[in-house]
């Protein structure tokens, strides 16, 4: 017996389960067993939530009190211009172009393809977009799905595809966008929760920004 | 879910749970393996509609199983740097000792080599010789292309009794130096 073989034999040996059909698991009802992974999912992203929060406000603490400073000092100068000026100043609204985004939908899993809504809970200034449909399918990658964004509530109009990989911890990103939202690029991580066997609420946080 | 997909994840269910089970049992210890299992019926869920036909489910099933293992071991990897962070200074991390499969001392030293390998040689010696996959199973899997499973597959086996070799060789040292001390006192 050559060495290859004996190792092979050996991990074979090691293998911690031999045969899988004796192995005695609970062989509950596929549908009780659904019931309770909608159930754990839900709690698992509750969880998630109340442990990243108080992080994610620790960290952004510095940068907004920053923010808050320059904007009164800046507030005080317009207001203070403005008095001094018989004619108010016309100041352009530069259109943001990039920031942190928060997208939630809710998909429908009872028509083919899935089909939902969507609605932007943080950054619809910076994406242009507070609202709109989906059409979620099967993307072109392997086990990736691709949602169809299509804008319905805000200044901007046309599509974007949001594609990732529908496991709780995966990432997400832009994979194209047409019209107003050509150039647009994002990634983010994503989370979901099932409300029920029929319904999927999927949460997408990241950041965003248009590239020319 | 429609009725057909609730029909399909129940036969999912019953039919390759064992299976399921057994993969991520040999790859994370038993105190998490139902959560693992969980998390991979969890991701089989919103996955239903990619569901292969009969001859490839099992695969298929390794696949969403193989991603969810992953994402665990990138977690627990982190969570081990931390523990060892924390006992470098004299913290307790207060996790259990993983539980170990009593074998025998040959069986052990495999398994230690082949967990010395990279994670894309282990899991590919794994599902050849603990899964029993043909290469085009493999193929499935991991996604990547049939000759790639031959020639990665080959490299690992040359990598895993390579290093072998040389445990047999040192241990043959070893038991050799105190014969030939031995011998010298003589």
């Amino acid at each position: 017996m050559n060495y290859e073989t004996q190792v092979l034999a050996l991990i074979r040996e090691g293998n911690p389960i031999q045969d899988p059909d004796t192995l005695t698991v609970d062989q509950s009802d596929s549908a009780v067993y659904l019931a309770t992974l909608t159930t754990r999912s839900s709690e698992v992203t509750n969880l998630d939530t109340k442990q990243t929060e108080p992080t994610s406000t620790k960290r952004s603490m510095m940068p907004w009190l920053i923010a808050a400073g320059v904007a009164a000092v800046i507030g005080v100068a317009i207001i203070f211009a403005a008095q001094n000026t018989e004619e108010a100043p016309v100041v352009d609204q530069p259109t943001p172009t990039a920031g942190p985004v928060t997208i939630k939908t809710d998909i429908d899993r009872s028509v083919t393809p899935l089909q939902g809504t969507f609605e932007v809970t943080v950054g619809a200034d910076a994406l242009g977009c507070s609202s709109g449909t989906l059409v979620s399918m099967n993307s072109e990658t392997f086990g990736k799905k691709d949602n169809v964004m299509t804008c319905e509530s805000g200044p901007n109009t046309g599509t974007f595809t949001i594609i990732y990989d529908p496991t709780d911890t995966s990432r997400w990103n832009v994979l194209e966008s047409s019209d107003d939202f050509a150039g647009l690029q994002g990634e983010g991580r994503i989370s979901f929760v099932l409300p029920d066997a029929s319904t999927v609420e999927e949460t997408f946080e990241g950041d965003i920004e248009y590239t020319s | 879910m429609s009725p057909n997909e609730a029909a399909l994840f129940a036969s999912l269910y019953e039919e390759h749970q064992r299976h399921v089970y057994a993969y991520c049992r040999r790859r994370v210890t038993a105190d998490i393996v139902d959560d693992v299992v969980a998390d991979v019926y969890l991701a089989v869920w919103r996955r239903i509609s990619d569901a292969p036909t009969a001859d490839g489910i099992r695969p298929w099933l390794y696949r969403i199983a193989y991603l969810v293992t992953s994402n665990h071991w990138r977690g627990a990897s982190r969570r081990r740097k931390l523990e060892s962070k924390l006992e470098s200074i004299g913290v307790s991390s207060g996790v259990s000792i993983p539980d170990q499969i009593i074998v025998r001392e040959e069986v052990r030293e495999a398994l230690q080599i082949l967990e010395r390998l990279n994670s894309n040689d282990r899991e590919i010696i794994k599902l050849s010789v603990w899964e029993e996959l043909s290469n085009p199973e493999i193929s499935a899997v991991l996604q990547i292309d049939e000759n790639t499973v031959r020639q990665r597959l080959f490299r690992a086996k040359k990598r895993l009794t390579r290093e072998y070799e040389q445990r047999l060789e040192q241990r043959l040292e070893k038991s050799a130096a105190p014969a030939a001390q031995k011998g010298g006192e003589r």
